[in-house]
């Protein structure tokens, strides 16, 4: 962004890394389903904190916000329908 | 009234224009939504639906011919946006309305916030991309699992797509936050064009986006390609230059073709070996985004141009695959067997039309658009010194020829052995079916005019 600042605080890049890291990890290898969203949010808190530490744009921070609510709004509404769905004989488990 | 004033007052209204287009669509699917099973919430939608894409229209042309501010490839996307928003509206209104779905409101409402999302995308700036691609996805998602409540494996590919438009969207926000030189600067590009790629399912390779287009309910599948994948590969072409300079653009172009030359062979591969028709219609549909992308990433205007065509191309043959197939097995989540497109040229004469005639664009075959834009990617890629993008992407085409052999033939060579009726009348889909098959067939005879506006935008958007 050309409003952002030229260089980010290393230790907020240190705590973006590792919680983006850790975020990416839970999402690519939660074995359920809870796992996996809770590891999409982390993704997403690192990013927050990475662009926050970046002195990036309020409008880019507003924008990330609003995603984050979003994912965690429809995520909700689609275990609940997945809870409510009827039950498989042969798709074998709730992750894919 | 003079000319002057009618002028004064274009002038006025393409000032606002951009707002209306963005908004519109989102207060009318508040009021779709708050009219709930109301038989005028359909109307209300249309109506609603129509001006936009008129204000996007004009506001695309005027971007084009330079009378806005607006950059001019995205006037031309915004255009593409917008006749793809009416095709999809006219393919989900055909698909929701079922007898089974009583209140088709709340879907044609996602539809309608769906579209903002995607023409919000067309304006040049990192916050309309960071904000519509993911948001777009995350409708997509709740669209898919509101058109198959009961189906376990829809909601779970739904949730699956939720889960990579959100790293994606985190990814993308990221790199376009971050700033610094050298390394830095490296690195959030790397991050924005993960984000991008994961978001439009370009990576990874027959991924959760694939799984979403292959399981997603027909309303819901037109979405896909036309409205998140293509906008959302346009602006990861808007990303490169800015933030980068020198080695870096180059570095970034370079690593963004190669992504594309492996995604159209690998999901050519995938499209000819796939046994279930929507597997094949996600994978071919796939092919040709990478195709895209190797076009936007040559950043030139040549790139650009043939980039722009061979979306339309990769919009019309979206909606010709899809609209065909919906009309066979119209249920989400359904394997749909290549027996069934046995003597479809009987049963479905123009469904069967559209999804030959799509398949052929994909191929590259001689007298469709997709031949054109082919042949202009395949140039652009070798003026860039890229013989191995241009050697995949005639690859991949070599592989979709006998995928169109074998369509073809059970199409229009093999006894039909339909015993069930199809579930959907299809009268809804005919217009779309009948309007790719000709613009593709057209497009294919003489596009002369296309490629010109591309050459024009691409050219005035900054191509090298």
């Amino acid at each position: 962004m050309e409003a952002a600042q030229p260089l980010f605080d290393r230790a907020y890049f240190v705590a973006a890394l590792v919680v983006l890291g850790l975020g990416l990890w839970l999402s690519l290898s939660a074995p359920r389903w809870l796992g996996r969203l809770l590891g999409v949010v982390l993704t997403q808190a690192g990013a927050l904190i990475m662009v926050l530490g970046a002195g990036a744009p309020g409008a880019l921070i507003g924008v990330l916000i609003a995603v984050m609510t979003a994912t965690v709004a429809i995520a909700s509404a689609l275990l609940l329908r997945l809870q409510n769905a009827p039950q498989p004989h042969d798709d074998g488990g709730e992750a894919p | 009234m003079t000319e002057a004033q009618v002028l004064q007052w274009l002038a006025q209204w393409r000032s606002v224009a951009p707002a209306f287009v963005i908004g519109a669509p989102l207060i009318v699917a508040c009021v779709v939504a708050a009219m709930g099973a109301s038989r005028w919430a359909g109307g209300v939608a249309a109506l609603g639906m129509v001006l936009t894409c008129a204000a996007a229209i004009d506001l695309g042309y005027a971007s084009m011919t330079f009378r806005t501010p607006m950059e001019p490839v995205g006037g031309f996307m915004m255009i593409v946006q917008a006749g793809a928003a009416l095709v999809v509206f006219l393919g989900a209104g055909g698909t929701v309305s079922q007898p089974k779905t009583r209140d088709a409101s709340l879907p044609l409402a996602m539809v309608l916030v769906a579209i903002g999302f995607a023409l919000v995308m067309t304006i040049r700036a990192p916050e309309s991309v960071a904000l519509g691609a993911p948001m777009l996805g995350l409708v997509l998602a709740a669209l898919t699992a509101a058109g198959a409540a009961s189906h376990r494996a829809t909601v779970q590919a739904a949730l699956m797509a939720v889960c990579a438009f959100g790293v994606g969207a985190a990814l993308l926000t990221a790199g376009l936050g971050l700033s610094g030189e050298g390394l830095a600067r490296a690195f959030a590009l790397a991050l924005a064009m993960a984000g991008v790629l994961i978001v439009c399912g370009v990576f990874p390779f027959d991924g959760p986006v694939h799984q979403l287009q292959r399981l997603a309910p027909a309303g819901a599948s037109f979405l896909i390609a036309p409205c998140v994948a293509l906008p959302a590969l346009y602006a990861l072409s808007t990303l490169i230059e800015p933030r980068s300079a020198g080695d870096l653009a180059n570095t970034a172009a370079l690593a963004l073709a190669v992504m594309g030359a492996g995604a159209t062979v690998v999901s050519a591969v995938q499209a000819a070996l796939a046994r279930d028709v929507r597997r094949m219609i996600a994978s071919t549909i796939g092919s040709q985004l990478a195709c895209v992308l190797i076009g936007f990433a040559a950043q030139t205007s040549a790139g650009g141009a043939a980039g722009l065509v061979h979306a339309v191309t990769c919009a019309l043959l979206a909606f010709g695959l899809i609209g065909a197939a919906a009309v066979v097995a119209p249920h989400a989540g359904v394997v749909m067997v290549f027996e069934r497109l046995d003597g479809l040229g009987k049963r479905r004469p123009l469904a069967a039309a559209a999804f030959a005639v799509s398949v052929l664009s994909a191929a590259g075959a001689p007298l469709t658009i997709g031949f054109l834009s082919k042949w202009q990617l395949i140039q652009a890629a070798l003026g860039q010194g890229w013989w191995w993008a241009a050697a995949a992407i005639v690859a991949a085409s070599l592989v979709m020829v006998p995928l169109a052999g074998r369509v073809i033939e059970r199409l229009y060579f093999t006894p039909d052995t339909e015993a069930e009726a199809p579930a959907l009348s299809g009268v809804a889909l005919t217009p779309v079916l009948i309007g790719v098959t000709l613009a593709t067939l057209a497009l294919g005879v003489s596009a002369a005019d296309l490629a010109l506006w591309a050459v024009h935008v691409a050219s005035a958007g900054g191509g090298r």
